[in-house]
């Protein structure tokens, strides 16, 4: 080849050689200038447009008894979402429809093609319409994957978190509900709605690289704020006690007619609520149940009455104490069951004649227990009342609440030392006859009610919450306590106002009431609050029972007779399940009440033969 | 030589003879690059491939998150059916349902024995305590 050829060839090769090489510096110098000098910028717009961040949702905390029972949990349900903008073909609607209906029976056709239909009706455009809610967990997953299956669009099937009560109505008003708002379950009454801050938790936020799907890419999470479950909740609440309870006041409900019940357990030494509830009630799960008012409404703590005899004891006990009556005062009565006191007349059921403090209360002696206030004097009597809590509120989380009403002493007018004392001209609470009665049962000491044992969060683990109980009694003298007890077991023997209250095997310690309403400012005949507070065993109480029957109706009214035997199936009930060994054997037990019944008779014949004497007549024989 | 190339001017002859063989400079770039570039290549294909794989493990692996979610919400749900069933009101359903001869116990079905030489001979006030529910023996 000539020599000029191989010259043109050569140069050739090195242009197109230098070309190649000037390609790769290009390149090299792009890549400098991407990777190292714009590295940052570019890192930061490549990572704006793949990291995402999605919310890390917690679990709503739950509530428990004080042995781990659930009684308010989370419940995953779904909902069917239709949008009729993705599948606009008629055709495709009613196959969706026809699907749909077939695979959940309850769901009618002509009604899901309605709702699907909803843009063409409307003539708007329409994205997110409703096919079905609360729909069971596994079924919709189920349906769910049979759509994917087909390939049919348009259907997004939702989680959705909802409180569930597994127990049903029981505890339900205490509990109270939740209602979903913007997709966030939030409590609105009840235990619920007080603690709603803590149970909710908090939710966390994750950031992270998404793929081309939007899937996350593993090793890019990284979380920014960790969440917190919601803290779990355990109550005083014993869930069998509870159980018990609301059976026995179902059927004090359906027996005595009454317009409302309610009723309540508590420790005396501790203040737990073991058992609290009421009739009517509602079920939680079913809000269609709660379109009754009453049942709705939290009465146990929001309606105050006027209790009456209930309220004896404390009057006496205190008398007791102050030593302004001893155990063998005479406290006379009169025979012909009426006394006037500021020109106005009281009166008793039954003769009580000439009768110790005992008898007093064995008999529920409004006259007796009057005298007795007058003794003490308006000032001392309003104070004792006062220490045994009435007029204040127990402070349990159940709303809403209210602190009754005890007026001062310069609001009374003459008559109110001797109406107070035997539970009129005062308003009360169930909840605050139940703290008063433990004061009682307890020795004096007084007690601060409790329903919340714990409150357990993630962090803390279970932290319980505290006792609060005085160390000093309201009694100075320490065998008045002895002597209220001793007084208190009358009223359940033969002889007392409610011998159906008595628990073979045990001794009980308890107040009947029967006090009429007031309606319109004026008290209403025929209509009662009937009531027995009492503990069991008197002489070692386990627990304190307090139970109302708001206007019983039927035959029997009193509280002897309608409160005073459901107190003793709730606690003979109690004690088998708390295993608590009886005070005595049922031998002893009936020889005790043969006894009582003696004396009762013998008291009886000793009243008959002083109104006799009074008369100026012969004693029987 | 033969006589073509006797009779060829020196100079050109010169040019003619046969030179030593020089190493080609192009030779040993392309014996450089060329695998460079090969090698480059399967290194792209195979990170290609390795990132299509872990696409799939991401995908597989969101598909177990989800698998994991889905069981745990069944068994909250389980739970809270385990806990209906547990009510009071459902015991006596069934216990209704299936005629169960079961009635409370009578005081009469129960003795209390007591030791007397029992360590812990006091009782406590609480109704739960271990030692109410242990009977006592003589």
């Amino acid at each position: 080849m000539p020599n000029k050829e191989l010259k043109t060839v050569f140069f050739r090769l090195l242009f197109f050689f230098l070309l190649v090489i000037a390609c790769f510096i290009f390149a090299g110098m792009q890549m400098y200038r991407i990777q190292i000098t714009r590295h940052d910028e570019l890192l930061r717009a490549a990572q704006a447009q793949y990291r995402s961040t999605m919310t890390e949702q917690t679990s709503m905390g739950e509530i428990y008894d004080c042995n781990g029972n659930r009684l308010v949990s989370n419940k995953f349900v779904k909902t069917i979402i239709f949008d009729p903008s993705i599948v606009p073909s008629a055709d495709d609607r009613e196959k969706i429809a026809h699907l749909l209906s077939h695979l959940m029976p309850e769901l009618d056709y002509k009604e899901l093609l309605r709702k699907m239909n909803s843009d063409v009706l409307s003539g708007k455009k329409v994205q997110y319409v409703v096919l079905a809610r609360d729909v069971d967990f596994e079924k919709a997953t189920e349906i769910e994957k049979n759509i994917i299956g087909m390939h049919m669009r348009g259907l997004t099937f939702k989680r959705v978190n909802r409180r569930f009560y597994p127990k049903g109505r029981m505890l339900a008003n205490v509990l109270g509900i939740s209602y979903i708002s913007n997709e966030e379950t939030t409590g609105v009454s009840g235990l619920e709605g007080t603690f709603k801050k803590e149970l909710k938790g908090e939710d966390g936020k994750i950031s992270y690289y998404q793929g081309g799907d939007g899937s996350i890419i593993r090793g890019t999470v990284n979380k920014h704020i960790s969440g917190q479950s919601g803290k779990n909740v355990y109550l005083t609440i014993n869930e069998p006690i509870q159980a018990i309870l609301e059976e026995e006041i179902d059927q004090l409900y359906a027996d005595t007619g009454s317009k409302a019940v309610y009723a309540a357990i508590a420790d005396p030494y501790t203040g737990d609520i073991l058992a609290i509830a009421q009739r009517p009630t509602f079920d939680p799960n079913d809000r269609r149940t709660m379109k009754d008012k009453l049942a709705s409404t939290n009465l146990i703590s929001a309606n105050p009455y006027e209790p009456g005899s209930v309220m004896k004891p404390f009057v006496v006990s205190m008398a007791l104490d102050d030593g302004v009556i001893k155990r063998d005062t005479i406290i006379r009565t009169g025979f012909d069951k009426t006394w006037f006191y500021a020109g106005r007349p009281l009166r008793d059921t039954h003769i009580v004649g000439n009768a110790t403090p005992l008898q007093v209360i064995q008999h529920s002696s409004n006259i007796g227990t009057a005298m007795i206030a007058v003794m003490l004097g308006e000032k001392r009597v309003y104070e004792i009342l006062s220490s045994f809590g009435f007029g204040r509120k127990t402070g349990l989380p159940i709303t809403p609440e209210s602190s009754g009403r005890l007026n001062p002493v310069k609001k009374w007018d003459s008559l109110t030392v001797t109406r107070i004392c035997i539970g009129h001209a005062i308003m009360v609470t169930p909840l605050q006859l139940l703290r008063a009665y433990c004061m009682l049962a307890n020795g004096g000491y007084p007690v601060q009610l409790r329903m919340i044992d714990a409150i357990e969060d993630e962090k803390n683990g279970k932290v319980k919450q505290p006792y609060l109980i005085s160390t000093e009694s309201v009694f100075k003298n320490p065998g008045t306590h002895r002597e209220v007890v001793r007084m208190l077991k009358t009223v359940t023997k033969p002889g007392g106002t409610s011998s159906q209250s008595a628990v073979p095997g045990f001794e009980v310690a308890g107040k009947t009431g029967t006090a009429n309403k007031i309606e319109n400012g004026r008290y209403v005949k025929g209509k009662y609050f009937s009531s027995f507070c009492g503990f069991i065993p008197a002489d070692n109480p386990k627990f304190v029972i307090v139970i109302t029957c708001d206007e019983p109706t039927g035959k029997n009214l009193y509280g002897g007779s309608t409160s005073g035997p459901a107190f003793a199936r709730i606690a003979k009930r109690t004690l088998d399940y708390m295993d608590v060994q009886p005070d005595m054997t049922l031998e002893e037990w009936e020889k005790m009440i043969s006894e009582a019944k003696k004396q009762s008779h013998k008291d009886m014949m000793k009243r008959e033969n002083d109104r006799r004497a009074s008369l100026g007549m012969a004693p029987l024989q | 030589m033969n006589e073509f190339t006797r009779k060829m001017k020196p100079s050109l002859s010169a040019d003619r003879v046969r030179q030593p063989r020089k190493k080609s400079r192009a030779a040993v770039v392309m014996a450089v690059i060329l695998p460079a570039i090969v090698f480059a290549f399967v290194m792209i294909c195979f990170r290609i491939h390795y990132t299509t794989q872990v696409e799939k493990l991401n995908q597989k692996a969101a598909y177990l998150d989800n698998e994991i979610e889905q069981v745990r919400y069944n068994i909250q749900n389980i739970q809270n059916r385990k806990d209906a069933l547990c009510s009071l009101p459902h015991i006596r359903k069934q216990i209704a349902r299936f005629n169960l001869p079961l009635v409370p116990r009578q005081p009469s079905q129960l003795s209390y024995l007591r030791a007397e030489n029992s360590p812990s001979n006091h009782q406590s006030n609480s109704a739960f305590s271990s030692e109410n529910r242990v009977a006592q023996v003589k």
